[in-house]
C-alpha cells in the first residue's frame, strides 16, 4: 500500500512537473514573441549564414586609444568641444570605459573597450516606433539615419549606454571636410547613431567576393577598429564558423559578457583579465 | 468689383509663380550641349563607352568628359549641329553636364554591382535611350526606393536596410 502511494505521489508530482514545464514554456513563447516584436527581435539565421561578432581580450588591451580614433575617422563622427563633453554629448561610437580600484599607493586601473555589444535579442530595436533600428539576418543591429524620428527611445533602451543622440548638426575643422568617408553618410541633427560594425566594409567585401567568383573568406571584412588594434586584442569574425578565431575565442574560459544577466545576448564577448 | 479684382490678382499670383517654378525646373536641367542619344548608339556606341564609370567598375556610371567626346569630334568634324561639343573640345574645358539621375546621400548604389556583376541592363532604370532624339532634362524612369525594393524582391536579393543604406 505504503509503495501504491509512494508511486501515485510520484505519479502526480512527476504530472505537475510537467505542467508546469508545460505551463513556464508557454509563458516563454508568449513571452519571446510579444506584440510589436514581429520581425524586429531574434530571427533564426538561415543556414549558411554569417554571424559577425567580436572578441576583445582585456589582458591584450593596453586602452592605447588607436580603436576609438580609428572608428571616429571610418565613421565620420564630428570632434566635439569641450561644451558638449560638459554635458555628456560627445559621440563616440567606440568608447573606452575607465574605471579604477583601489587607493593610492596602490591604483589599478582597469579599462574596457566598448562598442555596440551587438545584441542577439537587442532591446533596443524592440522599442523603435518606425523599424529605423532593427537586427538583420547576420546579427548586425542596423540603424537607418533617415528613418529615425529621434523619440530616443532605443537610447534609453540600451543597457549599454551605446546608442548617441545627435543634439546639434555635427561639425569639422575645415581641413578635415575634405577626408570623410564616402561610404558613411553625415548624420543630420534629431537621429541616433550607433557601431554598425562598419558593415559598409562587408558591402564592399561581398562585392570584392562576387567580382572575384569567390566565396567571402574569413578576414574579408574587418571593423576599423579590430584592423587598427595594434595589441590584437580585438577579433572579428563569424561566429557561425568553427574555425574562426572569434568563435573559438567566445568559448574560451576567460570569456564573458557585459551585464549577461539581461538576457540580451550580445555578440561582443570579453576575455577576463588577469586570469 | 473688389471681390474680381482679388480673384484676378491671386490668379495672376498663382500663374506667376506656377510659371518661376516651371521655368526653374527645365531652366536647371538644361543641358549645355544637345546630345542625341539615338544618333550616337545607331552610330554603335555602347552605353559604357562615354559613360566610363561602368567599365572602369565604379560605383558611378559618370558623365563624359571631354576627352571622350574629343575622341570623334575633332577639329575636322564640319557638322554644323555639333558646333557646341566642338567649342568645349577646341577649348578643352570640361562639359557642365546637368545631373538627373540623383541618389540621396543616405543611399549607396552601385553601378558595379548592378550593371557590372549583376549584368542588368541599362534601360531597366534609364530607359530605352536608342529612340531618345532630345538631350536628358528629367529622368526617364522615377527612382524611388519602392522601386529598388520591388525589383530586388523579384530578383530574389536582399532587401536588409543595410545593404544600400549609409
Amino acid at each position: 500500500m505504503e509503495s501504491l502511494t509512494t508511486s501515485r505521489n510520484g505519479f502526480l508530482r512527476g504530472l505537475l512537473g510537467t505542467l508546469g514545464v508545460f505551463l513556464l514554456s508557454g509563458i516563454g513563447k508568449a513571452w519571446g514573441t510579444a506584440p510589436g516584436d514581429a520581425g524586429h527581435g531574434k530571427r533564426p539565421l538561415k543556414p549558411g549564414e554569417h554571424r559577425w561578432g567580436m572578441v576583445i581580450d582585456l589582458d591584450k588591451c593596453t586602452g592605447c586609444g588607436s580603436c576609438v580614433v580609428a572608428c571616429s575617422t571610418e565613421n565620420n563622427l564630428a570632434l566635439g568641444n569641450p561644451q558638449e563633453a560638459a554635458m555628456g554629448r560627445i559621440i563616440r561610437w567606440l568608447k573606452i570605459l575607465p574605471s579604477q580600484e583601489g587607493e593610492f599607493p596602490a591604483p589599478k586601473q582597469r579599462l574596457l573597450p566598448m562598442p555596440c555589444q551587438q545584441c542577439d535579442t537587442p532591446p533596443c530595436t524592440k522599442v523603435c516606433p518606425v523599424y529605423a533600428t532593427f537586427r538583420n539576418e547576420e546579427g548586425i543591429v542596423g540603424q537607418v539615419y533617415s528613418r529615425c524620428i529621434g523619440c530616443r527611445y532605443c537610447l534609453n533602451a540600451c543597457p549599454y549606454t551605446c546608442k548617441d543622440f545627435n543634439w546639434k548638426a555635427p561639425v569639422w575643422p575645415k581641413e578635415m571636410q575634405a577626408s570623410f568617408n564616402p561610404d558613411v553618410s553625415i548624420r543630420p541633427k534629431g537621429v541616433v547613431e550607433k557601431c554598425l560594425f562598419c558593415h559598409h566594409r562587408l558591402q564592399r567585401a561581398k562585392e570584392e567576393a562576387v567580382a572575384e567568383g569567390r566565396p567571402l573568406r574569413e578576414n574579408d571584412y574587418q571593423p576599423a577598429c579590430a584592423e587598427i588594434c595594434p595589441a590584437k586584442a580585438i577579433v572579428f569574425g563569424d561566429l557561425n564558423n568553427n574555425d574562426s578565431d572569434a568563435a573559438n575565442l567566445s568559448k574560451d574560459p576567460r570569456a564573458f559578457h557585459l551585464l549577461e544577466e539581461l538576457g540580451a545576448e550580445p555578440k561582443v564577448t570579453y576575455l577576463k583579465e588577469g586570469a | 468689383m473688389k471681390d474680381l479684382a482679388a480673384a484676378v490678382l491671386s490668379l495672376a499670383f498663382i500663374g506667376l509663380v506656377w510659371l518661376l517654378l516651371a521655368g526653374y525646373q527645365s531652366g536647371s536641367k538644361k543641358q549645355p550641349v544637345a546630345y542625341n542619344h539615338k544618333k550616337h548608339i545607331a552610330l554603335g556606341l555602347e552605353c559604357a563607352g562615354c559613360h566610363t564609370g561602368i567599365a572602369d567598375g565604379k560605383a558611378r556610371g559618370g558623365l563624359p568628359t571631354v576627352e571622350v567626346c574629343a575622341a570623334c569630334h575633332t577639329s575636322d568634324d564640319e557638322n554644323p549641329r555639333a558646333k557646341a561639343v566642338r567649342d568645349y573640345v577646341s577649348a578643352n574645358k570640361p562639359i557642365p553636364w546637368k545631373k538627373v539621375y540623383n541618389v540621396p546621400t543616405h543611399v549607396y548604389f552601385s553601378h558595379r554591382r548592378h550593371v557590372g556583376l549583376a549584368k542588368l541592363d541599362c534601360a531597366l532604370c534609364h530607359g530605352d535611350m536608342s529612340k531618345v532624339e532630345a538631350p536628358v532634362t528629367r529622368q526617364a524612369v522615377t527612382i524611388s526606393m519602392a522601386r529598388c525594393m520591388g525589383c530586388h524582391h523579384r530578383m530574389k536579393v536582399t532587401n536588409d536596410c543595410l545593404a544600400c543604406h549609409k
